[in-house]
């Protein structure tokens, strides 16, 4: 029997396995069809747009003569109808950068389209007493955008004529209630 | 027998090394894609901004208690109740039950998504 080149066979083995391996390991790389920082860039939209909301729904003044002391820009803006207005200062929250001249402080490009959500308790069953109408939009929304959506449940006070959608019909203009702002986030 | 050939040692040895990085590098590309992946996921389907949002309310209501609070001795109104469950059971599938005594003292607050079950007992001293 000859035993020659026995150490050459075992180093051939064990070429051959870790190129085996190697090659399995390359081949089982899970391959996503939707590329995996989509979900990374997703999460930097859902992350500004709540941060936005949340600074327009904080009180900035406290006013202890008025029923609820601590209302917050958003909540009057809803209550008032300003839909221009909260346009503007959303928009504004959602693209400005800090700096000046550098080209990473020019502005994003984030496009809003919001709505507010609200209950109706004149609608009973079957109807379905969650209402909606249109607030505000930056940019008309194609439907091929990739989109995320967050939403904020903001406190309104009563509004006795200001806003036609929540004081129609009349059982909603006298009480305060909750609704819910939802806004569809897209770069474009 | 010819006497065994022992040169060349040091550059198996270098191909050895270089094989076997070769093998850490292909794990760690094996592994990128579903790292990036599951974080951002994960952070999407944790509902953290919710939570904070629904919290905040609760305890901006118990505060300034505006609606009936003699109705089942709730201080957040039986209509604002009504309002916040059905718009996040319509709008986005979330079940919320707050439970604030009167007067204000230990807030319970439940929300299941489907995903997150979430559950917090503030308890007020």
């Amino acid at each position: 029997m000859n035993d020659h080149a026995q150490l050459y066979t075992i180093e051939g083995f064990t070429a051959a396995i870790i190129m085996l391996v190697t090659a399995y390991l390359v081949l089982s790389t899970t391959t996503v069809f939707t590329p995996g920082d989509v979900h990374i860039t997703d999460m930097q939209l859902e992350q500004t747009g709540n941060d936005a909301l949340a600074m327009m729904d904080t009180p900035d003044s406290f006013n202890v003569t008025e029923i609820r002391p601590n209302t917050t820009a958003l909540s009057f803006m809803i209550q008032q109808n300003l839909s221009d207005s909260f346009g503007e200062k959303f928009y504004s929250s959602l693209n400005n950068r800090s700096g000046s001249s550098l080209p990473s402080s020019l502005p994003d490009n984030i496009q809003f389209n919001a709505t507010v959500w609200y209950r109706d308790a004149t609608l009973l069953p079957p109807q379905n007493p969650v209402q909606s109408y249109h607030f505000n939009q930056s940019a008309m929304m194609t439907g091929r955008e990739n989109s995320i959506r967050v939403t904020r449940l903001v406190i309104v006070n009563n509004t006795p004529i200001n806003n036609p959608v929540l004081t129609n019909p009349i059982p909603l203009d006298q009480r305060v209630q909750a609704v819910l702002v939802e806004v569809i986030l897209w770069r474009g | 027998m010819a006497r065994i050939n022992d040169e060349a040692q040091w550059i198996v040895l270098i191909a050895f090394i270089v094989a076997i990085s070769l093998f850490f590098l292909a794990t760690i590309v094996n592994e990128s894609t579903l790292v990036g992946q599951t974080t951002s996921e994960s952070v999407l389907d944790f509902s953290k901004a919710d939570i904070q949002n629904i919290n905040l309310k609760t305890k901006d209501l118990a505060m300034y208690p505006i609606a009936s609070p003699d109705i089942n001795d709730a201080i957040i109104g039986p209509d604002i109740m009504t309002d916040i469950q059905d718009l996040y059971s319509v709008r986005k599938g979330v079940v919320i039950n707050i439970t604030v005594p009167n007067p204000y003292s230990n807030v319970t607050l439940h929300y299941n998504d489907g995903i997150t079950n979430f559950s917090a007992y503030n308890e007020e001293k």
